[in-house]
C-alpha cells in the first residue's frame, strides 16, 4: 500500500477525533537583492539556486540595511541563507569583518558548521568558520581566536569560555558586524531569560572595543517573535514572517486513545497506540518520523518496532546521549532513504538536515502547538501529499488540544516569555559583567535599577568603588558559579552509585530538590530511572541507584504563599484577578507512587526536609464567599484545588513552558484578598513572566478549562481534568464547574450593565 | 518593596561577609638592600632597591650571573634565539594578582621587575594601591619592559605575562611583548624532575641552599589584597610586597645555578640524576655526543657509589646502550646488554636487544634464538609483575619462530 491507498483506510478508524486537510501553497520567489556580490550569486547559481524564496529576499535586505531582523519560518524553508548571504556579503567586502553565531546546543552548531563551510569553501575567498566550544582543542584555540571570521559557539560557551576572556578575543570584539541567532525560541523562560543577559554583556564588551553588532534571529512559529527578539536583543527589530516556501498538501489526523475505564477516566495508552499506528505506516514502507515525548518512551516505541517489524525495514532511534558519528550516520541514512523510520526525542524538531519523510507521527502532544507544527514540518516532500497524526495523552493539555482542533488551527501559537529583569537572574549577571570590564557609575545594564543593584554589591563586598567605577573584588571567576540553565547558583548534584564509578549524572536547582530528588524519589534521566538512596541537603548531593520500575513519584508541596505587593488588579469585588510579587514558603510534605500510563496511586512515603522561601510572582483571582456558605469549607477549597489543577495544566495553552513551571496553591479564605482565592506562581525565584502573561489571559484561561472540563467523559474529575476524585474529592469537577459558571454570570451580568 | 531589600531577600548563597583580617602580617625579613627608596607618587606607589653584585641569595651572589647570562645554558629553553643576550638586556618580572583563575576581572596589582645596571641589581615594584592607579602603574611598566629585550619569568609564559597582557588590553594599550622570553621554569622542570616540587620555593630550597623564613604562600595573596583594600593598612601588603623582592632576587639566583649546572661543559658538579636528566635533554637536542658524555658520566658515578640504585641503573643503561645503536657503536651497546643479563637487570630488554644484534648484525641466527628462548621463559616467570605480557609472549613466539626457520 502506498500513502495514498493507506490514507484511504485510515479514514475508518475509529478513534479519530479530526481530519484536517491543509492545502498546499506554491513557491513565490524573488531575486537576489542587487548588494549581494556576484560572486555569491555565481556559487549559489552553481548549487541550483538561482534565485531566493521570497522571505529570504526580504530577510537579507532588511539585514543589508542593517536592520536587526528576526525570520521566523517553518522547517526546511530555507532560513540559513537568510543569515548566510548577508554575513558573506559583508565578510566578502571586508575581510576584517568578523560574526558570531549562537546555536542553542553543540550539536546544532555542528551541522551548521558543515553547511557553512561548504559553502564559504565554494567562495574561495578564504572565509575561515570555526566552531569554538567546549570540545574546541586547546591547540587550535588561539587561532580561532585570531583568524576565524565566523565563529561558531552555544550560549554557555559565550558565557563562561569567552566573555571572561574577552581580552584574548580582540580582533573578534573590534570587529564584530553580526551576531546571528539560530532558533531563537528555544530561549525562553530561565534560560532565554539567562541568555539574554548574556546578550547584554555580549553587547557591552562590543562597544568597549567599537562595535555596535547587528542581529539576525531565525525562530520557528511562535505568537510574539518580535516582542522575544527585541526584548533578548534589547534593541527594535524587524519581523520577517511570510513564507515564500513551497509546501505540499497535507493530512493532519487527531487521534485519541480509546476509553478503558470510564468512571477513573483511564484512556489506553498512548504509547501503545502510537506504536501500533506507526507500524502500521512502516509496514507499508512509508518513511515516518515518529516523536516521543521521552528518552525513555523514545526506546520503549524503539524497541517493540524492532521486535515486531520485518528487518528490512530499517527503524532507528535518535536522541541527545548518541555519540556525534552515530548521530551523523542516521541523518544521512534518512536522507538517503536507506533508514525507513526513526524514533526520535524533540532532538529532530530543531533544524538537523534529515531530508523529508512521508509522514509524522507525534506521540502525545509535545507540549505547544508551535512545537507541533515544527515536528509536522519535518514531513512532506516538496509538493507530494504528506500526513501527519498527532496522539493524545491522557493528560488535560493533549485531551483539550485533541478535542478541539479548531482552536490549535486557529490559535496562534504560544507566547514565547522571558524575564530578563529577574532580580537573581540579572545579578547574576551583573556579577559576571563586573568581572568582564568595571562598571561606570551611571551605567545601565538592562534596568534603571542598574546603580542601585551595584551599591548593594559593593555593600556586600563584591564590587569596590572608586572614582566613579565599580571593579570586581573577589578571587573568584563568577561565570563558573552561574549555570544558564538553572535559575540559583545553589544546585543539587546528582550522582549516581550503582556501581563505584560514581558519577554526577544531573543537577536538580535548589527550590526543586525536596520534590524531586527527596529519598526514595524515582530520578529519570536520560533513558534510565534511578531512585534516590541519600539526599544530603548540607552539601547539596543526592546519591541515586539505577532502578527498573513502572512507576514515577509525585511529592506534594505543604504551600504557604503571602502577597507582598500587587502590581495590577482587575474585576470588581468577589470577582477580582491581579497580579504581584508574593513570598512562597513550600514545605514537601509526602510523596506518592504513581503508576505510568494509568496515572494510578500505587504506595506513599513521608519527606522529611526543611521548608524553603522564595520570592517570586504570581496571579491569583478569587470566588465569592457566598459559595462558602453554600458548599462548606471543605467542599469548597476541593472544588478550588480541581480548577488550580485545570488550569495549571492548560496554562502552556497560551505559554511556551512547562506545566511544571507554574505552581498552584489555594486558600478559602485568603489574608490578602479576604476570599476564597486560587493562586499560580512561578516556580522560579524572581518569577520569569508566566504569572504576569495568565493574568493577561484570565478570560481565556477560564474558557478553556471550561470547555475541557465540561467536555472531559468522566464522571467525578480524572487525570485529564481537574484530578481524579481520590485526591481532589468526588464533588472537586461539579464544584470547578460552579466557580467557573459563577465567573461566568458575573461576565454576562456585567456586560449587561454595561450594555446602554 | 526596595530593590535592596529584594535583593537580600533572593535565595542561595549570600556573598561571603567581610572576614576580620587575621593574618600574620610576616615577620617581614627585608633582604638587605644598600639603598631602599620609596617613590609615593600621587600616581601610584614605586619601591626602588639597589642590591650590589655581593647580595647573596643561598649559595649565589647576584654578580655571579654572567656577561653573557644562559649562554651555555640556552638550548635548555624553547623557541630560543641564536641572538646573544647581554646581561643589561635582562628583566627579571615577577607579578601578584588577583586571582588564580585569570580571566579580565583579575588585576595584577603588583608587577616586580628587576635588572642590572654598572653591576648592580635594581629591584622595582610597581604597586597598585587602588584601582584608579592600574593605568599608571602600567605605563611605568610600559616603559621599563620596553628598555630591555629579555624577560626572564618563572612561569610567566602560561601566569605573568597572559594576565599583564590583559590588563593593557583592557585600557587600550599597547602591550610591550617582549623579543625574548626565558621562562625558568620549563627547563628547571626538565632538569630537575626527580625532586618532589618545582615550584620556585622548593627549587631554593633544594638547589640554592636557601629557605624562607616566615614568607606567605602564593595562594594568600589575593585575600590579603582585598583585605588591603578594605582597610588601606599598607603593613597588611608588607608580606606581599616581601614575598615579591625573594621572588624576583630567586631568580637571579637560579639564572645562575641554571647556567652553572648546564653551561659547563665539565657537568663534574653534577649528581648522577642531574646527568642523566641533562643526556635527555641534550638528546633531544640531537647533540648526540654530549648527550652519550652526559649518561656515561652519570652511569659512572652510580657504578661507583657502594649500593647503587638498581631502578637508575637500568634506567641508564637502557637510554645508553639505545645511544650507542644509534651511533652504531655496537661494542659498548653489547657490554651494557651482557652487563644487564649478568647483573639480573632489565634482563628481557637486553635478550630481546641482543637478539636483535646476533640476527641482523651478526646472522648468529643460533645465539638470537638462544637469547629470544631465554627472554620468554623470562617473561613467563615473571608475567605477574607485567601488564603487557600477553602482548610482549607474542612477539617474542613470533621471533623464536622466524629465527627457528632462519637457522635450518
Amino acid at each position: 500500500m502506498n500513502l495514498a491507498q493507506l490514507r484511504e483506510k485510515l479514514k475508518n478508524l475509529s478513534s479519530l477525533t479530526h481530519w484536517e486537510e491543509l492545502p498546499g501553497s506554491p513557491a513565490e520567489y524573488a531575486d537576489f537583492p542587487r548588494e549581494i556580490s556576484d560572486k555569491i550569486c555565481k556559487t549559489l547559481e552553481k548549487k541550483g539556486i538561482n534565485r531566493l524564496y521570497s522571505h529570504q529576499n526580504e530577510a537579507v535586505k532588511l539585514a543589508l540595511k542593517g536592520k536587526n531582523t528576526v525570520v521566523v519560518t517553518p522547517t526546511a524553508s530555507g532560513k540559513t541563507l537568510c543569515y548566510n548571504l548577508p554575513v558573506l556579503n559583508k565578510i566578502i567586502e571586508d575581510p576584517g569583518s568578523r560574526a558570531l553565531y549562537l546555536f542553542p546546543t553543540k550539536a546544532l552548531s555542528q551541522d551548521q558548521l558543515a553547511e557553512l563551510h561548504d559553502l564559504a569553501e565554494s567562495l574561495e575567498s578564504g572565509v575561515k568558520t570555526f566552531t569554538y566550544d567546549g570540545d574546541t582543542r586547546p591547540e587550535v584555540r588561539r587561532s580561532i581566536r585570531q583568524a576565524a571570521h565566523i565563529v561558531i559557539t552555544n550560549p554557555d560557551m559565550l558565557h563562561t569560555g569567552i566573555l571572561p576572556h574577552h581580552t584574548k578575543w580582540v580582533k573578534l570584539f573590534e570587529n564584530l558586524n553580526y551576531i546571528v541567532i539560530d532558533e531563537m525560541h528555544s530561549y525562553r523562560g530561565v534560560f532565554g531569560s539567562h541568555v539574554a543577559n548574556v546578550i547584554r554583556r555580549l553587547k557591552r564588551i562590543a562597544s568597549f572595543y567599537g562595535s555596535e553588532p547587528q542581529f539576525i534571529f531565525s525562530s520557528a512559529t511562535i505568537a510574539n517573535p518580535g516582542e522575544l527578539a527585541s526584548r533578548l536583543a534589547g534593541a527594535e527589530v524587524e519581523v520577517v514572517s511570510e513564507n515564500g516556501a513551497p509546501a505540499g498538501p497535507r493530512d493532519f489526523l487527531f487521534y485519541n486513545p480509546p476509553v478503558v475505564d470510564r468512571e477513573l477516566g483511564i484512556r489506553k495508552s498512548y504509547v501503545l497506540e502510537s506504536k501500533n499506528l506507526a507500524r502500521r505506516l512502516l509496514q507499508n514502507e512509508i518513511s515516518t518520523i515518529i516523536f516521543a515525548r521521552t528518552r525513555l518512551n523514545t526506546e520503549l516505541i524503539l524497541s517493540y518496532l524492532k521486535e515486531q517489524l520485518p528487518s528490512s525495514r530499517k527503524v532507528r532511534g535518535y536522541r541527545g546521549g548518541y555519540l556525534p558519528r552515530e548521530r551523523r550516520e542516521i541523518e544521512a541514512g534518512l536522507r538517503e532513504g536507506e533508514v525507513l523510520g526513526v524514533v526520535s526525542t524533540n532532538a529532530l524538531e530543531l533544524g538537523i538536515d534529515i531530508g523529508q519523510l512521508e509522514a509524522c507521527l507525534i506521540a502525545g502532544y509535545p507540549g505547544s502547538i508551535s512545537s507541533v507544527w515544527q515536528q509536522a514540518g519535518r514531513a512532506g516532500r516538496g509538493r507530494e501529499r504528506s500526513l501527519t497524526i498527532l496522539v493524545a495523552s491522557s493528560s488535560p493539555l493533549d485531551q483539550y488540544i485533541i478535542n478541539h482542533p479548531e482552536y490549535f488551527f486557529q490559535q496562534p501559537p504560544e507566547n514565547g516569555l522571558i524575564n530578563p529583569n529577574n532580580l537573581l537572574i540579572l545579578m547574576s549577571h551583573i556579577k559576571c559583567a563586573a568581572f568582564e570590564l568595571p562598571f561606570e557609575e551611571e551605567e545601565i545594564f538592562g534596568v534603571e535599577s542598574t546603580p542601585e543593584i551595584l551599591e548593594y554589591l559593593e555593600e556586600e563586598g563584591v564590587l569596590r568603588y572608586r572614582q566613579g567605577r565599580y571593579y570586581w573584588m573577589a578571587d573568584k571567576y563568577p561565570a563558573a558559579d552561574i549555570s544558564l540553565r538553572s535559575a540559583t547558583s545553589d544546585d543539587f548534584s546528582v550522582i549516581d552509585i550503582t556501581d563505584n564509578n560514581h558519577q554526577v549524572i544531573g543537577r536538580v536547582d535548589y527550590f526543586s530538590a525536596p520534590t524531586t530528588i527527596h529519598e526514595k524519589a524515582i530520578y529519570l534521566h536520560g533513558a534510565g530511572q534511578y531512585q534516590v538512596q541519600e539526599l544530603d541537603f548540607a552539601d547539596r548531593r543526592a546519591l541515586v541507584e539505577e532502578v527498573d520500575v513502572n512507576y514515577y513519584t509525585d511529592a506534594s508541596l505543604a504551600v504557604d504563599l503571602r502577597v507582598l505587593e500587587e502590581f495590577e488588579t482587575s474585576g470588581e469585588q468577589d470577582f477580582n484577578y491581579a497580579w504581584g510579587e508574593v513570598s512562597v514558603t513550600a514545605r514537601a510534605t509526602m510523596f506518592k507512587k504513581v503508576k505510568f500510563n494509568t496515572h494510578e496511586n500505587v504506595g506513599y512515603g513521608d519527606i522529611n526536609l526543611p521548608e524553603q522561601e522564595m520570592h517570586t510572582s504570581a496571579y491569583w483571582f478569587t470566588v465569592p464567599a457566598s459559595l462558602r456558605e453554600k458548599l462548606g469549607r471543605d467542599a469548597l477549597e476541593n472544588g478550588l484545588l480541581g480548577l488550580a489543577n485545570l488550569i495549571t495544566n492548560i496554562a502552556p495553552l497560551f505559554l511556551l513552558s512547562d506545566p511544571r513551571d507554574i505552581k498552584d496553591t489555594v486558600q478559602v479564605r485568603a489574608p490578602h484578598t479576604g476570599l476564597p482565592t486560587v493562586y499560580f506562581y512561578d516556580s522560579y525565584p524572581g518569577g520569569i513572566g508566566l504569572s504576569e502573561k495568565m493574568y493577561r489571559v484570565h478570560d481565556r484561561l477560564r474558557e478553556r478549562a471550561r470547555e475541557l472540563v465540561e467536555e472531559c467523559p468522566c464522571q467525578q474529575g480524572c487525570p485529564s481534568c481537574v484530578g481524579p476524585g481520590s485526591e481532589v474529592g468526588l464533588q472537586a469537577k461539579e464544584h470547578a464547574v460552579l466557580i467557573l459558571k459563577a465567573w461566568e454570570r458575573k461576565d454576562s451580568y456585567g456586560h449587561q450593565r454595561s450594555a446602554p | 518593596m526596595d530593590i535592596k531589600d529584594r535583593l537580600r531577600n533572593l535565595p542561595g548563597k549570600k556573598p561571603r561577609k567581610r572576614e576580620k583580617s587575621n593574618n600574620k602580617a610576616g615577620s617581614s625579613q627585608s633582604p638587605k638592600a644598600n639603598s631602599s627608596t620609596a617613590a609615593s607618587q600621587d600616581a601610584y606607589l614605586f619601591n626602588r632597591e639597589i642590591y650590589e653584585p655581593d647580595f647573596q641569595q643561598g649559595n649565589y651572589a647576584l654578580g655571579e650571573l654572567k656577561e653573557l647570562p644562559l649562554e651555555q645554558a640556552k638550548f635548555l629553553f624553547k623557541n630560543r634565539s641564536d641572538y646573544q643576550l647581554a646581561k643589561e638586556e635582562l628583566i627579571f618580572l615577577d607579578t601578584e594578582t588577583s586571582g588564580l583563575a585569570g580571566g579580565a576581572g583579575t588585576v595584577v596589582f603588583l608587577v616586580g621587575l628587576g635588572y642590572f645596571r654598572e653591576d648592580n641589581f635594581i629591584l622595582e615594584q610597581h604597586l597598585m594601591r587602588d584601582f584608579e592607579e592600574e593605568l599608571d602603574q602600567l605605563l611605568a611598566v610600559k616603559s621599563r619592559l620596553e628598555e630591555r629585550r629579555a624577560v626572564v619569568s618563572f612561569n610567566g609564559k602560561s601566569f605573568d605575562l597572559p594576565l599583564l597582557e590583559n590588563r593593557f588590553v583592557l585600557n587600550r594599550l599597547s602591550f610591550p611583548a617582549p623579543d625574548y622570553h626565558l621562562d625558568l621554569l620549563h627547563p628547571s622542570r626538565s632538569l630537575w624532575n626527580h625532586l618532589p616540587s618545582c615550584s620556585l620555593k622548593a627549587l631554593e630550597r633544594q638547589l640554592l641552599n636557601y629557605s624562607r623564613r616566615g614568607d606567605i604562600d602564593g595562594s594568600e595573596v589575593p585575600e590579603l589584597y582585598f583585605s588591603y583594600l578594605r582597610k588601606k593598612d599598607m603593613s597588611l601588603l608588607e608580606p606581599v610586597l616581601h614575598h615579591n623582592r625573594l621572588d624576583i632576587i630567586s631568580l637571579v639566583a637560579l639564572a645562575v645555578h641554571l647556567e652553572k649546572t648546564a653551561g659547563s661543559t665539565e657537568y663534574n658538579h653534577l649528581s648522577a640524576q642531574e646527568l642523566y636528566n641533562l643526556g635527555r635533554i641534550l638528546e633531544r637536542e640531537n647533540r648526540r655526543q654530549a648527550s652519550i658524555e652526559c649518561l656515561e658520566k652519570s652511569y659512572r658515578q652510580v657504578r661507583s657509589t657502594s649500593r647503587p640504585k638498581k631502578k637508575m641503573l637500568e634506567k641508564i643503561e637502557k637510554n645508553l646502550s639505545w645511544q650507542y645503536k644509534r651511533v652504531v657503536n655496537w661494542e659498548a651497546a653489547v657490554t651494557i646488554w651482557q652487563r644487564m643479563i649478568e647483573e639480573k637487570r632489565g634482563e628481557y630488554f637486553a635478550r630481546i636487544e641482543l637478539a636483535k644484534f646476533l640476527e641482523h648484525q651478526q646472522a648468529d641466527f643460533a645465539g638470537a634464538l638462544e637469547h629470544s628462548r631465554a627472554a620468554r621463559s623470562w617473561l613467563f616467570e615473571n608475567r605477574h609483575w607485567r601488564d603487557d605480557w600477553r602482548q610482549k609472549l607474542k612477539e617474542v613466539e613470533h621471533r623464536i619462530e622466524r629465527l627457528k626457520n632462519r637457522s635450518c
